[in-house]
């Protein structure tokens, strides 16, 4: 083989002279100043996400929310039990009658009327304790079915944020080449 | 330098997308390896230094496949996905066929995006005769198998030896070598100038 070909020693091949003078002028001209890869970098244009990773995206959060609102539905229902209401769930009651404890009014002592005992309502009755309670169980049931809800909402907000960053974290690192 | 094998004997590489490193024969850090290291601490003016290096490469691979039009832009491209992915650089001895893939696969990435796939022709203006008869010869050799005429434009157009195109790319001398033989042949039967054995 020609070795002016290979690293430009030996006698000099015409044809290959005359071509590499023709060529050298397409040849790569070093600029003027150093690179300066932070100018470069500044200058390149900000790569959005492409459609399809957008889509992928999408169809993550939608997973995301429906496997959210099955981990709820999959939870067993809370018991609620009388004994567990509190005073204050048991003072929203306006409505209903209380078992109180009969109360004597303060009647003066110079009166010359004779104290009775005030009547017991009918809440002081097994029947109107027992409507109390199932009306209190269906408000407690209320508001752990709304605790359930933010908590299915929490939680998908939780997702998407993760798929947010996902998508961030692909859109950043995906290669030029 | 150690040696790079590139799938085909580095005859054929359009298209590879890994470059596979004989790092048994690796038993000291380049200077072009250090630079990498260098980089990967945040310093730019090492990346500079790495341009200035393979520039010249990089500008003769795209040459010999893209439009010259084309070619300064497409080699910021390359160069700025290089240092935005260095990191996923395992060998740093292995900067120039890295470099080289990059290049390669950005050119057909280009070629994609234009959706053209027949050769597009430089638009050279008539008052420059001289430029419009390299263009014309430019044309011949982009016409030749990939691995031929890459070796031939960093050759005859960036200026660049053999042993430096070899040592820049990753490529086996002999490969180099027969490239630039049989590259040279086949480019003087389409110039009809002298053929020689």
């Amino acid at each position: 083989m020609n070795d002016y070909l290979w690293d430009g020693s030996g006698e000099p091949d015409g044809d290959i002279e005359q071509l590499e003078s023709l060529l050298r002028p397409l040849a790569y001209q070093a600029p003027a100043e150093p690179y300066a890869v932070s100018a470069v970098v500044a200058a390149a244009p900000v790569k959005r996400a492409p459609m399809y990773q957008w889509a992928i995206a999408a169809v993550v959060a939608f997973a995301a929310l429906g496997l959210g609102f099955w981990m709820i539905r999959s939870q067993p229902p809370e018991t609620v039990t009388v004994a567990a209401l509190d005073q204050r769930q048991v003072s929203d009651l306006a409505w209903t009658e209380r078992v109180i404890e009969p109360t004597v009014p303060a009647v003066p002592i110079e009166s010359n009327h004779p104290v009775k005992a005030p009547r017991q309502t009918a809440a002081a009755s097994g029947r109107s304790i027992r409507g109390s309670q199932r009306v209190l169980e269906e408000r407690q049931e209320g508001r752990v079915a709304a605790d359930q809800l933010l908590k299915a909402l929490r939680i998908t907000s939780d997702n998407l944020n993760i798929v947010k960053t996902k998508v961030n974290q692909v859109g950043a690192s995906t290669p030029e080449s | 330098m150690s040696e790079i094998d590139l799938a085909g004997n580095g005859i054929l590489f359009p298209g590879q997308a890994t470059a596979k490193v004989a790092t048994a024969s690796v038993t000291e850090i380049s200077p072009e390896a250090r630079l990498v290291v260098r980089v990967r601490n945040g310093d730019q003016d090492a990346f500079g230094e790495l341009y200035g290096r393979y520039a010249a490469m990089v500008h003769g691979i795209l040459l010999a496949r893209v439009p010259r039009a084309e070619v300064d832009d497409l080699a910021q491209d390359v160069f700025l996905s290089a240092y935005k992915n260095l990191g996923s650089l395992r060998n740093s001895n292995a900067i120039g066929p890295w470099l080289a893939m990059i290049t390669r696969n950005r050119a057909m990435e280009f070629y994609r995006r234009e959706k053209k796939t027949e050769e597009l022709v430089d638009d050279v203006p008539v008052r420059a005769s001289s430029l419009t008869e390299a263009t014309e010869v430019l044309t011949i050799i982009r016409s030749l198998p990939d691995a031929y005429k890459e070796t031939l434009v960093l050759r005859l157009v960036e200026g660049m030896t053999g042993p430096e195109i070899a040592e820049r790319t990753g490529l086996k001398p002999d490969s180099v070598r027969v490239n630039l033989h049989r590259g040279m042949k086949m480019l003087r039967e389409k110039l009809g100038i002298g053929v020689r054995s």
